[in-house]
């Protein structure tokens, strides 16, 4: 094919820039290589043109995540790798005491606004209420959430009372 | 009930049983669960204790674990130091560029540590009783956590298959 006629200024010539239309239906993997899902739309700034965030397709039970290019580690032909591991994505993960009791599953995720740090999360198990565990009692979110030593669990069952 | 008599020699009254240890979950550093402890480990000449057998169930073997990984032994769960290397089987691999490079196959190790020298990767392409393997050294792996990142794009992965190990 005949190469395009180029008019740049200060510009990367075209052999150095991504087509963002092949780039729908590829791959998000986290900073771990966790697949988030595959890219729906790219959104750029209206006003400076820049890329801005991609969104990622969700299906019935799971919704469609945005994030923005500060979490972008890199841009692919294959895929868009990010630089971090996603904070949603440790909903129904196993909640662990430091003595190995599993205290039950993440039921909700509580982030600091928009951003991906973690404020805390809301737990539940077969038959207790669903309780707040903030992001400070954690020793480590991974596979699972392993919570810190002294964190005394404030598990309540349906039978007991609120007070 | 009478208490029990003691020719032990020192105060063990802070010493945990075997019946402490078997059936416990083992849940590695990062929060996985790895099986259940099904066997105590004793040096037979110095009857120290060595480490745990772990069963992971009917279609996965078994696995033993020195007492050197074992972090801690908690009332609900043994916690381990470590992430156990053979989990790695069945993650998928991909390139530096996010490129899918196929699946974890086996892997080879240092002798018996918690180590990886190659992982062996099932190219995507090839056909499921194909027998070809890809060898990535481990100097090719960037992270090893949900699945394999490595620092190299596909192209500079090695050309020639190996046979299953």
């Amino acid at each position: 094919m005949r190469r395009p006629h180029q008019i740049l200024r200060t510009e990367r010539p075209l052999d150095r820039t991504i087509n963002l239309r092949k780039l729908i239906g590829k791959r998000v993997l986290s900073k771990g290589g966790e697949i988030v899902g595959r890219i729906s739309e790219i959104r750029i700034n209206p006003v400076g043109f820049g890329l801005e965030g991609i969104l990622v397709r969700g299906n019935v039970l799971k919704k469609q995540i945005y994030i923005g290019r500060n979490y972008f580690s890199k841009i692919s032909k294959d895929a868009v790798i990010l630089n971090i591991e996603v904070s949603v994505l440790i909903k129904n993960k196993k909640v662990i005491t430091s003595k190995g009791e599993i205290i039950g599953r993440v039921k909700e995720v509580v982030r600091n606004g928009t951003r991906n740090d973690l404020k805390g999360v809301y737990v539940r198990s077969l038959f207790s209420r669903e309780f707040f565990i903030p992001a400070s009692k954690m020793e480590y979110v991974n596979k699972s959430i392993v919570l810190k030593p002294k964190y005394e669990t404030t598990k309540k069952y349906f039978w007991q009372s609120n007070s | 009930m009478r208490q029990q008599k003691s020719i032990s020699g020192k105060a063990i009254v802070k010493a945990i049983t075997s019946e402490d240890i078997l059936g416990k979950d083992v849940i590695d550093s990062e929060g996985a669960f790895i099986g259940v402890a099904e066997k105590v480990l004793i040096n037979s000449k110095s009857l120290d204790f060595i480490g745990i057998s772990v069963d992971k169930g009917i279609i996965r073997s078994g696995l033993t674990i020195g007492k050197n990984y074992i972090s801690k032994i908690t009332p609900h769960a043994i916690f381990l130091k470590i992430t156990v290397v053979y989990d790695v089987k069945g993650k998928i691999v991909f390139d530096k560029n996010g490129e899918k490079i196929g699946a974890v196959s086996s892997i080879d190790i240092y002798g018996e540590k918690n180590k990886i020298k190659i992982i062996y990767a099932k190219p995507t392409s090839s056909l499921f009783f194909s027998k070809k393997r890809i060898a990535i050294p481990i100097d090719s792996i960037k992270i090893v956590g949900e699945n394999v990142m490595l620092n190299i794009t596909k192209d500079h992965l090695p050309k020639q298959f190996v046979p299953k190990p």
